[in-house]
């Protein structure tokens, strides 16, 4: 300590901690202004600063990503919505071709659309949402089954969204990058599956309540009354937005909470018996095979094992599945995740792994249909 | 529980008002309290362990206080080494050797049938149970007084700060300091603010940063190139680093804001230019313990050179065993023990220069500083590889295969945390004073402070992974 510090009026730790309060600030606003956002919502930010923003508020991303118009926001605030007012409108069934539609997350439509294109016979339609939890494709299937009939129609469960099945947006379970759709939490009664339908279920709707701090506030009280991920400190805005390090710790929370949520329905052996996740996925696979049955469809469940989860889609539903007499294929036999050769660089199956899959659901297709329906074999490859 | 944990925050925001306020002999009973509860946090049936050697070593301890004749206790002492020797043989190193054991008799066509005991390895049992030996050890050789009191000794063996993953203390230090008052200078909570925080950033930014990349490539079923080994063993060297001196600096920090002064287990290790200088600054509690209570012991450099070579890749190799139940240590170790034996040869046992003025020394030591950490690296790979045949393959990787490199990228907060920590190492390197950041005038230093708080709260986004050590 020099001779200076010692005859200042203000003693060298009240000084220190002034100074680090002072630099904190400034460095905190300072890496705020550096790495904005892109204004644009479909500009896509620079990586530093996608790794600080990571923590903002849901309904702050949100904001951002709808902007100010439909065609100034972010694309995937259009996407997954189980409210049909804007969905594409479909082509009609071409003579001599049969409709597969295949409901679920980017893998599943990965496969039919190699199925398709394999197969001509199948005229291939994709119904879904990114990173799709079962209970939002199954709310998609209800919706479309009333409006096309699906010659086959595919579930596809993606080991990684089991988590969403007990949430009701997407906004909520995947707080760092929050899909807006939402959709209901199932669950099993009797024979049947049942579920809260959302009150905003398309994106006209979302951006309505945006706009109104009413509806806004009447959407958190019903995700606090629907959704198991819902956390109001977590979802909604408020001026700490703009800090760095409070968005970081934010992070860091939202990381904790999704860790302790996961902890309810997985573990590194596998998913939990029981867990409610489990148990309703369990509910609305069978529903879905007896509804697409019903519908004179065939239906295939597939059990999508992605990166980090090896088997445990089957060994959590692969014997109920069977005892229900739901035809499923489950993805590790094919696209072992333990491979690292399985994946592409954005973690999705390799093409011909796809091709693969594609043929085997093709070719269970094929075995559940009553063979006057003929279904050509000849163009699949060998 | 562990420092990088909210249990933690709040078990540590009840004891620490309750310590400073309560006299010397309540501040005892409040850190063994403490220090129980922390330990007991992870499984309460590791307390039975702890409690029960350390009372036998207490037990033992008095013995050798209360005999003269040394045969007898030399007995006593035997015995003590025996019983700490296999309660830790048994719980961290039955499976390894029976399952070695069996593989053994299957290479000669016999096949043994056992059935494996699923045994829990009890957290930090390797720390505690050499920092309780090297007590009996001390009053055996009179170097220090049995301690009468058995909560006193208690506390100096399941003491929390240290008590999982080191430093491992010596009871000639720590014990005086649990039996004595001490006194919590406002210079010394500081000090001890200062290296918890830098602890906290080494751990959460850097190494758990770098986790994620290292896993990529040495969790990895299929092939790997030369770089990514290289690129993963480099950042896996990072990780370690971080991971234990982090662990190192929260201790000695939570130490010293309870008034202790914990030993300083890392001194920039890789600074080292040989292998002699890297073990005088990677984990130095563990080096000097081996040192005095294996080496010397064994003979050290007093004998022939063979013999001196002998105790060197015998106290290098049970040093790698100490790790942990693998052959990948043992190798590690072994590996440690040859380059030991290879600079002493080189050398003939002379130490090196120290730092010189000029730029082309300068030059010439960053060049050997590079080229040593390679050296350091190497052993990394035995380290962290999981198998003989991953050995192999990453080791052939390293001289045919030489890309691609398809690492991940480490996140932000690890390359940010590694680049700031690099720059201080520089500074402290060239000041040659740990407390250089201290003569830093006030705003300068609020703003390294700053600097790592938000480093900090970056680092906390990370997958928090578990300390290496604790597996020790």
């Amino acid at each position: 300590m020099n001779a200076n510090r010692k005859s200042s009026p203000i003693p060298d730790w009240l000084a220190t901690l002034l100074w680090t309060a002072v630099a904190f600030v400034v460095f905190d606003q300072a890496l705020d202004r550096a790495f904005p956002l892109p204004a644009d919502p479909r500009v896509q930010p620079s990586l530093v600063a996608q790794y600080l923003d990571g923590g903002r508020s849901v309904e702050a991303k949100l904001r951002h990503a709808f902007s100010s118009h439909d065609t100034l926001a972010a694309p995937v605030t259009l996407s997954g919505w189980v409210d049909p007012v804007r969905w594409p409108a479909d082509r009609p069934l071409e003579p001599g071709r049969r409709a597969l539609t295949v409901f679920g997350p980017s893998f599943a439509l990965a496969i039919g659309d190699t199925l398709a294109s394999m197969n001509p016979t199948w005229q291939f339609r994709a119904r879904g949402g990114p990173a799709a939890p079962v209970s939002h494709v199954f709310a998609l299937w209800r919706v479309d089954r009333r409006r096309v009939h699906s010659d086959a129609a595919v579930l596809g469960i993606l080991a990684s969204s089991l988590r969403g099945v007990n949430a009701a947006s997407g906004a909520t379970w995947m707080f760092e990058s929050p899909y807006p759709y939402s959709y209901p939490r199932w669950r099993a009664e009797g024979d049947s599956v049942v579920g809260d339908w959302p009150s905003l279920a398309c994106s006209d709707s979302m951006r309505a309540a945006l706009a109104s701090p009413e509806r806004w506030s009447a959407y958190g009280r019903e995700l606090a009354r629907t959704d198991a991920w819902y956390r109001p400190s977590l979802f909604h805005a408020s001026w700490l937005d703009h800090s760095v390090a409070f968005r970081l710790l934010r992070k860091a929370w939202a990381q904790r909470e999704n860790r302790l949520m996961t902890a309810k329905l997985h573990d590194r052996h596998g998913f939990l018996a029981g867990a409610e996740g489990v148990r309703t996925t369990q509910a609305l696979a069978v529903q879905f095979a007896r509804e697409v049955r019903a519908d004179g469809g065939v239906p295939v469940v597939l059990l999508i094992e992605d990166r980090g989860y090896d088997d445990h889609l089957e060994r959590a539903l692969g014997a109920s599945l069977r005892a229900a007499g739901v035809p499923y294929l489950s993805t590790h036999t094919i696209a072992p995740p333990g491979d690292a050769g399985t994946f592409t660089a954005d973690a999705h199956f390799r093409g011909e792994l796809n091709q693969r899959l594609a043929a085997a659901v093709d070719s269970l297709i094929r075995t559940q249909a009553a063979p006057s329906e003929g279904i050509r074999e000849e163009t699949l490859p060998r | 529980m562990s420092f990088v944990s909210i249990v933690f925050l709040v078990f540590i925001g009840i004891f620490y008002p309750l310590y400073r306020v309560l006299p010397h002999r309540a501040q005892n009973y409040l850190l063994l309290a403490g220090s129980l509860l922390f330990y007991g946090w992870w499984d309460w049936r590791f307390l039975f362990l702890l409690i029960g050697t350390s009372t036998l070593d207490w037990f033992v301890g008095l013995k050798l206080g209360e005999i003269a004749d040394d045969a007898r206790r030399k007995r006593w002492l035997v015995a003590s080494l025996t019983a700490n020797l296999t309660v830790l043989g048994f719980f961290k190193y039955f499976n390894f050797f029976a399952d070695s054991f069996a593989h053994v008799l299957s290479l000669a066509g016999l096949h043994a049938s056992w059935t494996t005991l699923h045994i829990v390895l009890p957290i930090g049992i390797s720390f505690y149970t050499f920092q309780s030996m090297s007590y009996t050890i001390d009053v055996y050789r009179r170097h220090l007084k049995p301690g009468k009191d058995y909560f006193e000794f208690l506390t100096f063996v399941s003491f929390f700060p240290q008590l999982v993953a080191g430093p491992i203390e010596r009871a000639v230090t720590l014990l005086p300091r649990v039996q004595s008052p001490r006194r919590v200078t406002w210079d010394g909570f500081t000090r001890g603010l200062f290296l918890i925080l830098l602890g906290l950033v080494k751990k959460a930014a850097i190494s758990d940063g770098v986790a994620g990349s290292v896993d990529a490539i040495y969790n990895r079923a299929g092939a790997v190139s030369g770089a990514d080994v290289t690129v993963a063993t480099w950042l896996f060297a990072i990780q370690i680093y971080g991971d234990f001196a982090g662990y190192s600096d929260i201790a000695r920090g939570l130490a010293k804001i309870l008034g202790f002064d914990l030993i300083t287990n890392f001194d920039q290790p890789y600074f080292a230019v040989n292998p002699s200088d890297f073990w005088r600054r990677w984990h130095i509690s563990l080096s000097t313990w081996l040192r005095d209570y294996l080496y010397v012991p064994l003979g050290g450099n007093r004998g022939s050179t063979a013999m001196t070579y002998r105790n060197l890749m015998l106290t290098m190799g049970l040093g790698g065993l100490w790790h942990g139940a693998a052959w990948n240590y043992i190798l590690w170790g072994i590996y440690q023990g040859g380059i030991l034996c290879a600079h002493r040869l080189w050398t003939g046992g002379r130490k090196a220069a120290s730092h010189a003025a000029t730029w082309l020394h300068q030059l010439r030591f960053a060049v050997t500083v590079l080229l040593f950490f390679q050296v350091t690296c190497y052993g990394w790979l035995l380290f962290r590889a999981r198998s003989f045949s991953q050995i192999t393959s990453y080791t052939s990787a390293l001289f045919t295969s030489p890309g691609p490199l398809t690492v991940p990228l480490p996140t932000l907060p690890a390359v940010v945390g590694t680049v700031v920590l690099l720059a201080l190492e520089v500074l402290q390197w060239r000041a040659r004073d740990v407390h250089f950041y201290r003569a830093w005038p006030s705003p300068v230093r609020g703003a390294l402070y700053a600097g790592l708080l938000l480093l900090l709260c970056m680092g906390l986004g990370n997958t928090s992974t578990q300390f290496i050590y604790f597996q020790f």
